[in-house]
């Protein structure tokens, strides 16, 4: 499955997978992946290998989780089906079973959580999204014997276990990456870079501090790189608008940008598209894009992974193994591999050397505190 | 209408003498057309016969069934009764496609032109010429077919050209092209003159004899009189659906065709009760209106209508009549001057105060003005009733009060069906009428405006609502009637102003005056010696008096 | 041919003139119809998904996962089944009672008014930030609920009406179509509200777009436990409902205010001032659509949030199957409402993908506002009774329903394509 790895690994000379592995097939995990995951959460060490074991008898255990989406809905190529492969995968790990309930918008949220929170066959309820977070605060504290986990927002109450992520770290990365891009003569599968110019793009989808964070992370970064770049950025203003994704892009592109980074959803398949047009480069969001949209991959140099489906897998497994703690907020950075920059597959190994050096530097640098990443646009 | 094409019987009239009384068949012999919809006969007992090589107008006021007739010559409707003879032959068609192959083409007013296309492709759209098998329009081909036409009949026009790109004449022609493309001996034009400018108008006219001296056939519908003179050899006057006469373009004058328009028939004679006329209720002065285009329509016209007359006004349709009476009425702006009503000027007042000071009004057009299509009689009788004391209090509508009110219409004034619930729609045009004088005369006006009170109606109704306007007349009503009925405007009518061209001619006693001068009036000259009541006016304001005064 | 259009025309005369009764019937045979069709399209759709455990294999064409008993059945109990699932049916009802109304007195005066979802957006931003100013200096009691919903309603009226009169007025006196401007308008409507409460008025603590939670006394009282359902807000929805109808019946302004949609020249002559009553129209439906916003923060959600559901287009859908009458509303509010929740719990508890329950809903939607459509597009065609009788030749050809054509042209067929894509789209 996925073989994918993160650049950290390739700056370190390994091949071996990490985090990535947790919700792969056991025959791909290797024994590397238990400091990775205590990074994650202090509970699930050794128990990732003991449920991959039992992955192959088809284990029976009788949790019963109900996923509650957000309003994108599976099918979305990223955040909410990364969110579904890590029930799946736990799942087929750990014989448990699930239910999942879309919302068809936020209003929804709040019934579909008591429903599930009500319902006794249900053990815990996962919520994707910081849409759930107002109506989880009333709720955990009215279904005090149900377990919650929030992803992508927080929610201080025993029963909920929060997850966020630092995607500035993440966008950091592959921000630096472009910086470092542009400024090099550098031509490979399906685009090539303009050396006379210093800039690097971004689309956003909806103007939220959310994606505002990505945003940050990305400019720092590309700044970090050369303090002089020009980093045009614009918001689709909208999640589903591929269309003006394109229109953006393009003009970006036009303006003499080697690189754009999204994080818009589904509008970034106009970026995509708009990258093989001008044959420049493009980064993706969450997921691994070079896989989830391959036909793109010729000019996807890297994507921002945001490891939801971890998220999702390690809260699962915490309740299968009786070692859930409630209140605890899971803060996934570089540091603890729940975000991250990764290679497209068509680039993996054929990026320049030092520029791979210079990103496992910085990498560090963030991990040891001695890069301050902002995540806000204050001061940029 | 339900597309069973019957062939056509050739023929049928082959035993007795030519139904068109000759040797020769003519292109064109309609024989007793009657064209009848619910309520309504839009073509009564119709012959009409147009020789080939010839151009003749129809003309006729609006409504007077110059359309009705020519879409049952091109198929759109089938008549009720009579026969289309084409060449000698009877024909019957379901619809225009049957007509054309016989070789009707009808321009129409509005042009069915592909902006975007040439001129050419235009031309054979529907019919092209075809390359490859079929599969792709010979576009070549086209414009060389495309010019030959026009070179044949002389028009002035490139093939090549995009409609959106020529004038309005130019898409005219296009029009005629396309029709002659498909093989049209007898071209029906439908008012064609509309949309175009006097010297395109010109340039239309030397097209069309262009036609004739290849031997076409034309026919075009017009209410413009000297066009009609200028271009036609022969002239059709239709009035109230029926023929009123034909007449060689030599032997005709503007006047003639005017009164024949209007016409005089005496299929009525109206008993006027003697009535005492007293002060004026109504009184306008100066007034100028311009219709929806902007242009002026009503140019300074001034005249009082007293209590207990009928002041009358007379005029071929769009001379000023409909803006004149909106404004009065409060449904259009007045540029200057003043109207006064009941020692008030209302000049700027809503329409609203207007109806709540007594102004009654039978709008010209009831479908579009006096009635809501789609409401029953009983919301139909609320129609600007709706704020007065008798039906609400300004707030809930008192519908016992109304119901009752909507029933005494019905039953005064014979309303058939005799149903308040019937939806206003599915009346004929006569009970419809009745129901609006009903609404109108019931509710006890001081000033009744009756614009065209009896167009389309049936003659029964009309009887019936020339009495009710005597009979308002007695009471001691003022009464402004707007009519291009001249027999009408002038028996019922105590003095009757003549309009043309948004001005009064003149202001008569429609008991002193002829026809002739009536006519002149209604073409925009002055008689002399005519019985005017200015003439009068001067002649007791200064003693000469005698003089030649009557006739 | 000629053959199916005669009876073509003959079954739209019999449905322009059906009795209430008929009408009634025909609907409920067209929802039988589209649960027959629903269950075998559910049925066929089971032998191409995959599920652990199907619950029929028929042999030759493999496992079948989806039982459409099973799939009915639950969506029947997730309506009514309980008094929680009741709750949320009425609930969804209480909120579409008011968009349907806010669709039909617009319909009722011959408008169309496709920007109630923006009216409510604004109206239930305007509520929110309303009872979140006020919840803190009223009594946290009865009393304090007394003064801040009612306030809150008000304030989500005024700004929804506010929305609904700037398209009132542009179709009045700059002859621009209502029904570009309100699409346009929605828009605008959402894009103004995501900025503010993103960058303003907003928690700006949070990363989801929403204001702050309302306080407990901004909350209208849960009358059923386990919904968020209020007794006071259907009551309220209910007189509203019956208002209008009164409005429309019984009342001089109502008279106008259809005339002036109906035949705006025959208003005129009535002395009604149609342009104004044009901008009072669309004023009145926008102020419905705040309303609607209103209640949903002040019931629903306790908060402006970002992603309003799309209440103000099913409100279009809701109007129309009702056939425009404010209390044929009712009944069809309840049934979309059912339908919400009853596919609710078969997303919860059946696994059976949220597009195909989509479909059923848009099926028995479909077959029961079909009738309607039809008659709503041979009443304008001049189906049913006489035929129109025209004066004069002249018009002829271009009146609607001159003579009876097959085909209706002009404005009747435009103005029924528009019903139908009205209704068809829904969101």
């Amino acid at each position: 499955m996925r073989r994918r790895t993160f650049l950290t690994t390739v700056g370190a000379g390994t091949t071996a997978a990490t985090a990535g592995c947790l919700i792969d097939d056991d025959e791909e995990v290797d024994p590397d992946d238990d400091t990775a995951d205590d990074d994650v959460t202090d509970d699930t060490t050794d128990d990732a290998d003991d449920t991959d074991d039992e992955a192959d008898d088809t284990p029976e255990s009788d949790v019963t989780v109900g996923m509650i989406y957000s309003t994108g809905g599976l099918g979305d190529e990223s955040f909410n089906d990364m969110a579904h492969s890590g029930i799946e995968q736990a799942e087929a790990d750990f014989g448990i079973e699930y239910q999942n309930a879309e919302p068809d918008a936020p209003a929804d949220m709040n019934d579909m959580q008591r429903q599930f929170a009500g319902d006794d066959d249900i053990d815990v309820v996962v919520c994707i999204g910081f849409d759930h977070e107002a109506d989880l605060i009333d709720n955990a504290e009215e279904f005090a014997d149900t377990q919650f986990v929030l992803v992508d927002a927080v929610v201080e109450a025993d029963n909920v276990a929060s997850y966020v992520f630092r995607e500035h770290e993440g966008s950091f990365q592959v921000g630096h990456l472009a910086g470092l891009l542009s400024a090099t003569e550098y031509a490979h599968g399906g685009g090539e870079t303009d050396p006379d110019e210093a800039t690097v793009g971004f689309v956003g989808g909806e103007e939220t501090s959310l994606i505002e964070r990505f945003e940050a992370g990305y400019i720092a970064g590309a700044q970090y790189a050369d303090e002089d770049i020009e980093t045009p950025s614009a918001y689709a203003g909208s999640w589903n608008d591929p269309t003006t994704g394109q229109e953006i892009a393009a003009s970006m592109y036009d303006d003499g940008a080697d690189v754009v980074y999204h994080a818009a959803g589904g509008t970034g398949g106009g970026v995509f598209e708009a990258a093989q047009s001008a044959e420049r480069f493009a980064i993706g969001v969450d997921d691994d894009q070079s896989v989830s949209a391959e036909e793109f991959s010729d000019v996807i140099v890297a994507s921002m992974i945001k490891r939801v489906d971890n998220a999702v897998y390690e809260s699962v497994e915490a309740i299968v193994e009786e070692t859930f703690e409630g209140g605890q907020v899971n803060d996934l950075g570089l540091e603890e591999e729940g975000v991250g920059a990764i290679i497209g597959q068509d680039f993996e190994g054929e990026l320049p050397e030092e520029i791979v050096d210079a990103l496992e530097e910085s990498r560090e640098a963030i991990i040891d505190g001695e890069i301050d990443v902002p995540d806000d646009l204050d001061g940029l | 209408m339900d597309g069973s094409a019957e062939t056509p019987e050739p023929g049928v009239g082959s035993e007795r003498a030519t139904p068109w009384g000759g040797e020769e068949p003519p292109a064109v012999h309609l024989e007793g057309i009657t064209k009848r919809f619910p309520g309504v006969v839009a073509n009564d007992d119709v012959d009409f016969t147009v020789d080939r090589g010839t151009i003749h107008a129809l003309v006729g006021e609006n409504g007077a069934g110059k359309t009705t007739l020519m879409n049952v010559l091109y198929g759109l409707y089938e008549p009720t009764e009579g026969t289309v003879w084409i060449d000698g032959e009877a024909r019957t068609f379901s619809d225009p496609a049957d007509a054309m192959a016989v070789g009707i083409g009808m321009i129409h007013q509005h042009f069915m032109l592909v902006d975007t296309m040439s001129v050419a492709e235009n031309v054979v759209l529907g019919d092209e010429p075809k390359k490859w098998g079929g599969l792709a329009t010979d576009t070549a081909r086209a414009v060389e077919e495309t010019r030959e036409l026009a070179e044949r009949y002389g028009f002035d026009i490139d093939p090549t050209e995009r409609i959106e790109e020529i004038s309005v004449g130019e898409q005219q022609r296009v029009e005629i092209l396309k029709t002659l493309y498909r093989g049209a001996e007898i071209l029906i034009l439908d008012e064609p003159t509309a949309v175009l400018t006097p010297q395109e108008v010109e340039v239309l006219f030397e097209v069309l004899e262009g036609l004739i001296a290849e031997g076409k056939t034309i026919i075009f519908i017009t209410h413009k009189l000297g066009e009609a003179l200028r271009a036609a050899d022969e002239i059709s006057v239709l009035r109230d659906g029926r023929l009123v006469g034909t007449v060689p373009a030599g032997e005709a004058t503007e006047e003639r065709l005017a009164s024949m328009m209007v016409g005089r028939d005496v299929i009525l004679e109206i008993e006027k009760p003697p009535s005492t006329r007293g002060s004026a209720l109504l009184r306008v002065d100066d007034l100028v209106v311009e219709d929806d285009r902007g242009v002026t329509a009503v140019d300074g016209v001034g005249f009082a209508v007293h209590t207990g007359e009928i002041f009358g006004i007379a005029g071929v349709d769009g001379n000023g009549q409909t803006e004149l009476v909106e404004a009065i009425t409060g449904l259009r702006p007045v540029e200057s001057g003043t109207i006064t009503f009941d020692g008030l000027e209302v000049t700027g007042t809503p329409r609203r105060r207007r109806i709540e000071a007594g102004m009654a009004y039978i709008a010209e057009d009831r479908q579009k003005r006096s009635l809501v299509m789609e409401y029953d009689l009983r919301r139909n009788g609320l129609l600007g009733c709706q704020r007065l004391p008798a039906f609400s209090d300004g707030w809930r509508i008192d519908w016992g009060r109304t119901d009752a009110y909507v029933e005494d219409v019905i039953t005064e004034y014979d309303v058939r069906p005799p149903n308040a619930a019937a939806i206003a729609r599915s009346l004929s045009g006569g009970n419809q009428q009745k129901f609006i004088v009903g609404r109108e005369f019931e509710r006890d006006p001081s000033l009744v405006v009756a614009a065209q009170p009896t167009r389309g109606v049936d003659i029964g109704s009309i009887e019936f609502i020339h009495d009710r306007l005597l009979e308002l007349r007695s009471d001691g009503k003022a009464i402004l009637l707007v009519s291009s009925k001249l027999d009408e405007v002038s028996q019922l009518s105590d003095r009757l102003a003549v309009m043309h061209d948004g001005e009064v001619v003149a202001v008569v006693d429609p008991e002193s005056v002829t026809e002739e001068e009536l006519g002149l009036l209604m073409a925009g000259e002055r008689p002399t010696g005519l019985d005017t009541e200015e003439a009068r006016t001067e002649r007791t304001e200064t003693p000469r008096g005698g003089g030649g005064g009557g006739r | 041919m000629s053959d199916w259009r005669e009876r073509a025309d003959a079954s739209l005369d019999w449905l322009v003139e059906a009795t209430a009764v008929q009408r009634i019937a025909v609907s409920s045979m067209a929802l039988v119809f589209a649960v027959l069709v629903g269950a075998v399209l559910v049925f066929v759709s089971g032998f191409v998904a995959d599920c652990p455990d199907p619950f029929i294999l028929l042999p030759g064409l493999g496992y079948g996962c989806y039982n459409p008993v099973e799939v009915y059945a639950t969506m029947v109990g997730g309506a009514f089944g309980s008094f929680a699932a009741l709750g949320r049916t009425l609930q969804e009802m209480t909120l579409l009672l008011f968009t349907g109304l806010s669709v039909a007195v617009a319909f009722r005066a011959g408008l169309f008014n496709i920007g109630t979802q923006g009216q409510m957006v604004l109206g239930a931003l305007a509520a929110a930030l309303t009872v979140l100013s006020l919840g803190e200096v009223v009594p946290e009691n009865a009393l304090g609920t007394l003064i801040v919903i009612p306030a809150g309603v008000v304030v989500g009226a005024f700004v929804g009406g506010i929305w609904g009169m700037i398209p009132g007025l542009m179709k009045a006196y700059a002859d621009a179509h209502e029904v570009i401007t309100t699409i346009m308008l929605n828009f605008v409507a959402m894009g103004i509200a995501f900025w503010l409460v993103q960058n303003h008025v907003g928690n700006l603590e949070t990363d989801s777009v929403q204001t702050h939670t309302v306080p407990e006394v901004a909350r209208l009282p849960a009358t059923i436990d386990g919904s968020r359902f209020s007794l006071y807000a259907l009551v309220g929805a209910l007189v509203a409902a019956v208002g209008i109808y009164f409005l429309y019946t019984r009342t001089v302004l109502g008279y106008e205010l259809r005339t002036s949609g109906v035949q705006e020249a025959a208003a005129e002559y009535g002395g009604v001032n149609a342009k104004r009553n044009i901008v009072t129209s669309m004023t009145l439906s926008g102020a419905l659509g705040g309303v609607a916003g209103a209640i949903y923060v002040t019931m629903v959600q306790y908060r402006w949030q970002d992603g309003i559901p799309p209440l103000g287009f099913d409100g279009i859908a809701v109007s129309i199957l009702a056939g425009n009458n404010p209390l044929g509303v009712i009944p069809a509010a309840l049934l979309f409402g059912g339908m919400k929740s009853g596919s609710v719990a078969i997303d919860l508890s059946l696994g059976v993908p949220n597009e195909l329950v989509e479909v059923l809903r848009g099926l028995i939607i479909l077959f029961i506002a079909m009738p309607e459509l039809f008659r709503m597009i041979g009443k304008r065609a001049g189906y049913g009774g006489e035929p129109v009788a025209t004066d004069g030749g002249e018009r002829d050809g271009k009146s609607a329903g001159g003579e009876v054509k097959p085909e209706p042209d002009g404005d009747g067929a435009d103005r029924s394509a528009r019903d139908g894509s009205d209704g068809g789209e829904g969101r």
